[in-house]
């Protein structure tokens, strides 16, 4: 069996195993799928990689990554977590202040290049996307409301007293999130990262009057929370039983080794799978992970989207065949 | 307790019935809990029916007796009480997989060393994805390391390497040779002095005084040897767990199922492995399930149990090396 379409899969590194486990697929199918993983960009040391303009204005490369795509598969680009090591080569006697200032300039210089590559290829079809495009939580909390989805209730302030009001009103119990990526921070061998976390009275109280503008969320009391990978119009769906484990009730990222929160096969009334569809193509996303929550109120609740979000534990918690599934879409 | 809702096992917690008592298998935290048949039959009825009816049906049972059923359930995080079955709905038990074959044991000889080119470009048609390298006595590390070398030229993810002791091979070089190939996820060297384990980086060296000389030391069937795993769960479901997808490659090079079975379907000197993949006879022992299998089939552990197809007088019999009689129900020394 031959499948000559050609097919570009862009992803991370060459250590994502969902990437691996498509290709796998794409084999089987007797298709060899030509592949750009976003760190051979940062990584210059072990990467020969040069891109430039044709006569006819058409973006090329030295690897071959020219022309057009029958599909083209955006698993996700780079985080640009290798620029640690960037940092890490600098000696002391360069200020950290420099450095930090290095990186930053570094990262919107790829930033540049990525939506340069990603804006230049052509394909018949694409899936995926960019989830520093499609990853605003405010805009697409807006958005999942205007479907018709649950939100829990939030606010954007820079004020003790509006947080103290929305405090008040629900009952006391509301969460602080992050409202980009997860902030992480390595000092000496540790790792500090962001985690949702409820606020305390007591942590109002140490709040200045005024604050960098932060989002408050209301807090919803779980059954237990629903992860959804959607490919088209399909919807995968597990359920995850953290609200068992009070290490994992606020924040299920804080994974409890030990005893692993129960995930199993879901299936969501179908009105709510509708309105993730329709969120997900007014978005203009062909696949990507959704996070909800059943609340105790029975109600489910849409709390953001990942585009880029890891959908192998889905898919293997649930025996869920989103790998095939991909590779389907791609080489069919 | 809601008599009108549903008190349902995760779908991952598989309740397996016994010839006298039955099990529920954890698969996802790979653990196991004994339970009677007759709390077999009532967990059953219960995925289809709210409790109320299960009160009305088993008339033997009353409310506060299932209410603590439930609770030690409950505490072993192994069901939960829930308005709407429907919701949650049973693991799809059809496994797929893109590999034709998933493992593949290789006896380290010079015959293997020499076609070694034919038979990783086999391998990596066929989709390997787990490779076992073994030795039954000495065989030094640099003909070893011409194999692993090698290896990023397939597409095999995990490797376990069982070597013999050997007082010609310190362990440094066994050190090294785990931090310079990290794809090789354990290796255990046998006929050791002592029994012990290490870590090495992500890998682990484990050392065992067992004595593993030939392949007739393989198909033993213990407790410490069950797969309490989704996936081979779903295998042994269809297939069998111990040969489906295998491939062996003997010392001298014959192709077999597994290097405990006499049968040969040719030699990688002069065949490939795709060709004696489909040699007639090759897949036939693949699709005895344990459902199958006499005594097995009404053996509480059947799902989780490594199986083996070698030693034994008959295809459909169990497993010469299984101690275990699910009638006793208990495992019986063997003499």
């Amino acid at each position: 069996m031959k499948n000559h379409k050609r097919i570009l899969i862009i992803s991370k590194s060459t250590a994502d195993i969902s990437t691996e486990d498509v290709i796998d697929w794409l084999i089987l199918f007797g298709n060899r799928p030509e592949r750009l993983n976003g760190d051979s960009i940062e990584d210059f040391k072990s990467h020969s990689i040069t891109f430039s303009i044709n006569d006819v204005g058409e973006l090329i490369s030295n690897t071959g990554m020219t022309g057009s795509f029958y599909a083209i598969w955006l698993r996700r680009w780079s985080d640009y977590s290798s620029l640690i090591e960037t940092k890490r080569s600098f000696d002391n006697s360069v200020s950290s202040d420099l450095v930090a200032h290095i990186i930053s300039q570094l990262t919107r210089d790829l930033t540049v290049i990525e939506n340069f590559i990603l804006s230049n290829i052509r394909c018949v079809k694409f899936l995926g996307s960019d989830n520093k495009k499609h990853g605003n939580k405010l805009n697409n909390l807006l958005l999942a409301k205007k479907h018709n989805l649950e939100i829990p209730e939030f606010i954007l302030t820079t004020e003790k007293t509006s947080l103290n009001q929305f405090f008040e009103k629900h009952n006391k119990k509301i969460i602080l999130k992050d409202l980009s990526t997860t902030f992480n921070y390595e000092l000496g061998s540790i790792l500090y990262t962001t985690y949702t976390e409820l606020i305390t009275e007591e942590d109002i109280s140490n709040f200045p009057n005024k604050f960098y503008m932060s989002f408050f969320q209301k807090y919803i009391e779980k059954e237990y929370e629903i992860r959804c990978f959607i490919i088209e119009t399909k919807v995968y769906s597990m359920a995850i039983f953290s609200q068992m484990d009070d290490k994992t009730k606020v924040d299920n990222r804080k994974y409890n080794f030990q005893n692993p929160n129960r995930t199993v096969p879901y299936s969501l009334p179908l009105v709510i799978e509708e309105q993730l569809i329709n969120l997900f193509s007014d978005l203009k996303l062909s696949s990507g992970s959704v996070d909800l929550i059943k609340g105790l109120d029975k109600k489910y609740y849409f709390l953001e989207i990942n585009s880029d979000g890891q959908f192998g534990m889905v898919a293997e918690c649930c025996n869920y065949n989103i790998n095939y599934e991909i590779a389907q879409f791609l080489c069919s | 307790m809601n008599i009108n809702f549903y008190f349902t096992l995760f779908s991952n917690c598989i309740p397996v019935k016994g010839a006298v008592r039955s099990i529920i298998c954890d698969l996802q935290r790979g653990s196991y809990l004994f339970i009677s048949n007759d709390i077999f039959d009532v967990l059953t009825s219960c995925q289809t029916m709210p409790i109320f009816k299960i009160l009305d049906y088993y008339r033997n049972i009353n409310e506060v007796e299932l209410e603590i059923l439930f609770n030690q359930l409950i505490e072993h995080n192994l069901g939960h009480y829930c308005e709407n079955p429907d919701r949650f709905p049973k693991i799809n038990t059809q496994f797929n997989s893109p590999y034709e074959i998933l493992d593949c044991i290789i006896e380290l000889s010079d015959c293997n060393l020499k076609y070694i080119d034919n038979i990783f470009e086999s391998l990596t048609i066929l989709g390997c994805q787990t490779i076992e390298f073994r030795t039954y006595s000495h065989f030094s590390i640099e003909k070893m390391e011409i194999f692993l070398s090698k290896l990023h030229l397939t597409r095999i993810r995990n490797v376990e390497l069982i070597v013999c002791h050997s007082e010609l091979e310190s362990l440094n070089a066994f050190e090294a040779i785990l931090k310079k190939y990290p794809i090789i996820e354990t290796l255990v060297i046998h006929s050791a002095d002592i029994d012990s384990c290490k870590t090495i980086g992500a890998s682990n060296l484990i050392f065992t005084t067992q004595k593993i000389t030939s392949s007739s030391c393989c198909g033993n069937i213990s407790k410490e040897d069950f797969k309490i795993n989704l996936p081979f769960y779903l295998h042994g479901l269809k297939n069998n767990t111990c040969l489906y997808r295998k491939i062996s490659i003997k010392a001298n090079g014959d192709i077999t199922n597994c290097p405990s079975l006499e049968k040969t379907f040719g030699s990688v000197i002069n065949l490939s492995l795709e060709q004696a993949l489909n040699t007639i006879g090759f897949k036939e022992l693949w699709s005895i399930k344990k459902d199958d299998i006499n005594i097995c089939k009404v053996c509480e552990f059947r799902y989780i149990c490594s199986d083996c197809r070698a030693f034994l007088n008959d295809v459909y019999e169990k497993p010469f090396k299984c101690s275990y009689d699910p009638y006793s129900p208990s495992f019986h020394n063997l003499s």
